[in-house]
């Protein structure tokens, strides 16, 4: 794993097309919010290149990488701090601060990676509507949101793998 | 896949059951009182049982109004003026303990019981 915490013009440039990537990803899948038996559940296909670049390049470059995606779904999609912004900003803090533990330490393969990344994005997501909502009803969401988490997570960590495997940077 | 990665989904398996079990209490009861919120607060009280005829009522937020449709057995949402329409997606809540939920205009609706609620501070009918 690459740990300098300088960006090269080479990973800046591949930084960005992954980032492109996970933008076009991540508004697509807005696009269709009823493919799972959850309404606003996705699979969570940006979450594949976000393992990818935290197996790759290392925690401080996603943090950079993972920022500029929210800013730029926040701009192009959903609008800046509103509601479902804040929630799905909840969402990917808990998630992202959990899987980078998880990667520096070497707990899990990316499919476990997966795994826990759904699992603490719908957790966060809990947490900070519960907070905006000031009120506890929407923990009635959270047991079908991890049941849901485990298929979309073990999807995504495997996509995930598959990735590492075939790009060569 | 690794010995920790299956590890990880048989506790998330077992976490995920015992979810269900604590919360999959959901229970059909004729007296269920719907809660309506907006922005942390609750304009609402409804004892479902006294509703005759349904009828809709109209929550303003600040995008426009919300539009829930309530009966004697449960409410949905008919109209919102939020984007994705998840809310109306939601469907019908008819048991105790659900939700629904339109989050970028910050309404939510609950079904609870009269005994949960313990007492009421306000029934509008």
């Amino acid at each position: 794993m690459p740990s300098s915490a300088k960006l090269t013009t080479k990973e800046l440039t591949q930084l960005s097309i992954l980032l492109a990537a996970a933008v076009t990803l991540r508004i697509i899948e807005n696009f269709f919010p009823y493919i799972l038996p959850v309404p606003g559940a996705r699979l969570g296909l940006a979450n594949v290149l976000t393992i990818f670049v935290l197996i790759s390049y290392g925690t401080n470059k996603t943090v950079l990488f993972l920022a500029a995606r929210i800013l730029l779904v926040g701009l192009l999609s959903t609008g800046l701090f509103t509601p479902g912004f804040l929630i799905g900003l909840g969402g990917a803090l808990l998630s992202f601060s959990f899987m980078s533990l998880a990667v520096e330490h070497n707990w899990f393969s990316p499919i476990g990676v997966g795994l826990l990344g759904a699992f603490m994005h719908n957790c966060g997501q809990i947490i900070m509507a519960v907070y905006i909502l000031n009120s506890l009803a929407v923990l009635s969401y959270l047991p079908l949101l991890l049941a849901i988490g485990i298929p979309t997570g073990l999807f995504t960590g495997i996509l995930a793998k598959i990735l590492l495997k075939r790009i060569k940077l | 896949m690794r010995k920790n990665d299956y590890l990880l989904l048989v506790f998330l398996i077992i976490l995920t059951s015992l979810g269900y079990l604590l919360h999959g209490s959901t229970t059909s009861t004729p007296n269920k009182i719907l809660i309506v919120q907006h922005d942390q607060n609750i304009l609402q009280k409804i004892q479902l049982q006294k509703i005759q005829t349904p009828k809709k009522i109209e929550i303003p937020t600040e995008h426009g109004t919300v539009i829930v449709q309530i009966d004697h057995n449960g409410a949905y949402i008919v109209d919102s003026p939020c984007r994705d329409k998840l809310c109306i997606h939601q469907g019908k809540i008819t048991h105790t303990g659900q939700t629904i939920v339109c989050m970028p205009e910050k309404v939510l609706l609950t079904l609870t019981t009269a005994e949960k609620e313990g007492a009421l501070d306000a029934i509008i009918r």
